[in-house]
């Protein structure tokens, strides 16, 4: 009797798990969506390097990071909001369309732990191009303006107070909406009906009472803004909840909905001939 | 540890609905260790058999056991269980290799047991040349073999294959089932499906003829056989060579007819004896170096001579 196998630690084979998960979400077809989605400020970054060198004047006061403001909240609300709907949702659809999903399920792992593997693998892949491509975003921002400029911003402490939002807030962005799409992968056969609510439910936090607000994604990244929103209808957002709270409520929700998945994912079904 | 392990696999009272269609209805099986032949017609509820068995369907009602353990105990299950559905599906850009150190990584073995194993189960199914190249360009019947491979690396106690055969050409079938007798001899389970009875109770310890859901009879059918034999059975056969196999096809004193179709390369052979067939087909194939492109068995005949010999005429071939 062998019953092959080494009894091996859920840790190590959790993270393999995730590593193979992250590389295939990177490398397959289905990611190309996000990287046009990343290409998007890029680009638009870089023409703005290109093309405005005058730009110049303005030195690097408010106006810069007005439009360093404009343009992470543009990340979170196409880039991280959609790049995370494809990676995520397709963690576990994608691989039912694939017919590939049941190796991952005669493994000798808990179904939680198959599923955990695979949040974890979306989280890195998703940050993995997220988090640069937010660096890459803020030098070009202003690399227009001159190193000088851009080292004094810097080292005034103003930049790295804006850098460590902007990326706090995608790292939560990323986990919040990850979990609500990898879970959404695993309840729902056609996810563009709760994906396209769910845009709506987000974009509608301005207009909402605060109860709803604060279930709400978008309400809680809007703590980490490391300038604050002054006018028009975003001014309704000006009174956001302390870091640590915005910090904990999205974090909770994320494990409230990773529970749920984790649920789901015990009774979940191999159906290919459906799809 | 009990005094006596439990080796079989057994299913009590299970029956699966999708929804209001009908998968499986009332199972009850104890199947001892050995080579077994899972047959039945298309919709006849192997699949879904196998699946539950795997876990990867839950059953509507009844419960599932192998070697003591219920599939619900993923960790501890699949330490035992090695599995292969019927879908042809591989991960993107994967290569023999990759696809089964992938596999081994996460049954948790180390870097170099993980190499010595997938070397083994691709010299078990005869792919080591093949093992760096994309599955993706594989043939139909090398991907059967690296989805067995992949099935067998962990050294499970039990495989279940769910239509392995399929598609395969004559020395390719030669070798998978040699692969799984091989496996079976070491009083180890294999559970194998087929639409095709004669292709699994050839080499079958025991038969589960499956119809509309329900388990028909199981055990031993080889008295059966005489029956099958007698009933002459269809075989078409795609090749580069269709006239040389008809040749030699006529000489053998169990064909009834060898008749080239209209379409391009294709042969119907009806035999008495399928078996007999399939081997002289293959030294055919051998000595005049002969390319098959498909060998299939219109089966359904015999399948439906098995049913109406074992429930009366009204219950087959419905
Ligand atoms: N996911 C599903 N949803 C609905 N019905 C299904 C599903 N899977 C199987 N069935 C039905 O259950 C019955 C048994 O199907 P199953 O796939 O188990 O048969 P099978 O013997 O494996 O057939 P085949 O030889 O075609 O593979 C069939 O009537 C089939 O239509
Ligand atoms: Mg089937």
């Amino acid at each position: 009797m062998s019953g092959g196998g080494a009894r091996v630690g859920l840790l190590p084979q959790l993270l393999t798990l995730a590593r193979q998960d992250s590389l295939r979400a990177l490398w397959s077809r289905r990611a190309i969506p996000v990287y046009l989605l990343a290409a998007m400020p890029l680009s638009v970054l870089a023409l703005r390097a290109v093309f405005r060198p005058w730009a110049n004047e303005g030195g690097t006061g408010a106006p810069v990071s007005m439009i360093g403001l404009g343009v992470h909240l543009f990340m979170l609300r196409f880039v991280v909001f959609f790049g995370c709907a494809t990676i995520f949702i397709n963690l576990v659809r994608g691989e039912m369309l694939d017919r590939t999903l049941h190796y991952r399920l005669v493994l000798p792992m808990r179904r939680e732990a198959v599923f955990a593997g695979k949040y974890l693998g979306g989280l890195a892949a998703a940050l993995s191009v997220f988090l640069p491509l937010a660096l890459g975003c803020y030098f070009l921002l202003h690399l227009p303006h001159g190193f000088d400029a851009m080292s004094s911003h810097f080292f005034s402490g103003q930049g790295p107070r804006e850098l460590l939002g902007y990326t706090t807030a995608i790292l939560l962005a990323t986990t919040a909406y990850g979990a609500f799409f990898f879970t959404i992968g695993l309840f729902s056969r056609s996810p563009l009906v709760p994906v396209g609510l769910f845009l709506a439910w987000e974009a509608a936090t301005p207009f909402l009472p605060p109860i709803l607000k604060a279930m709400t994604v978008w309400y809680h990244l809007m703590s980490f803004n490391p300038v604050p929103l002054e006018n028009g209808v975003l001014a309704v957002m000006a009174d956001p909840t302390p870091t640590w709270l915005a910090t904990v409520g999205l974090v909770g929700g994320s494990a409230l909905l990773l529970s749920a998945a984790a649920w789901r994912s015990r009774t979940l079904e191999i159906n290919y001939t459906l799809d | 540890m009990t005094s006596t392990p439990d080796t079989t696999i057994s299913f009590d009272d299970v029956s699966k609905f999708y929804g209001e269609v009908l998968g499986i209805n009332h199972v009850t099986l104890r199947i001892p260790p050995g080579l077994t032949g899972l047959v039945g017609p298309n919709g006849s509820g192997k699949s879904t058999l196998l699946n539950l068995l795997a876990g990867l369907i839950q059953p509507t009602a009844g419960e599932i056991h192998v070697l003591g353990l219920p599939p619900s105990r993923p960790n501890e299950f699949f330490r035992q269980v090695g599995y292969c559905t019927q879908y042809d599906s591989f991960s993107d850009g994967a290569t023999g290799w990759s696809f089964l150190l992938d596999t081994l990584s996460l049954h948790g073995l180390g870097r170099r047991e993980r190499e010595d194993r997938a070397w083994a189960s691709l010299d078990q199914v005869g792919l080591r040349e093949a093992a760096k190249r994309k599955i993706a360009g594989y043939s139909k019947g090398m991907r059967q073999r690296i989805k067995l491979a992949q099935a067998i690396c962990h050294d499970p106690q039990v495989l279940v294959l769910d239509e392995p055969l399929n598609g395969l050409d004559p020395i390719a079938r030669t070798e998978m089932i040699d692969s799984m007798k091989e496996f079976a001899s070491k009083g180890r389970h294999v559970l194998v499906s087929s639409h095709i009875l004669h292709e699994v109770d050839l080499i079958s310890d025991q038969v589960i003829l499956m119809h509309g859901g329900s388990v028909v009879a199981e055990g031993e059918i080889r008295s059966v056989r005489g029956e099958i034999t007698s009933h002459p059975v269809q075989v078409l056969i795609r090749s580069d060579n269709p006239h040389t196999i008809a040749a030699e096809a006529f000489r053998l004193d169990h064909v009834v007819e060898a008749r080239i179709l209209e379409e391009e390369g294709t042969l119907l052979v009806r035999t008495r004896d399928a078996d007999a067939f399939f081997d002289s087909l293959q030294t055919v194939v051998l000595e005049n170096n002969i390319e098959i492109e498909t060998v299939t068995p219109a089966d359904d005949e015999t399948v439906d001579a098995v049913y109406e010999y074992l429930i009366g005429p009204e219950g087959a071939g419905s």
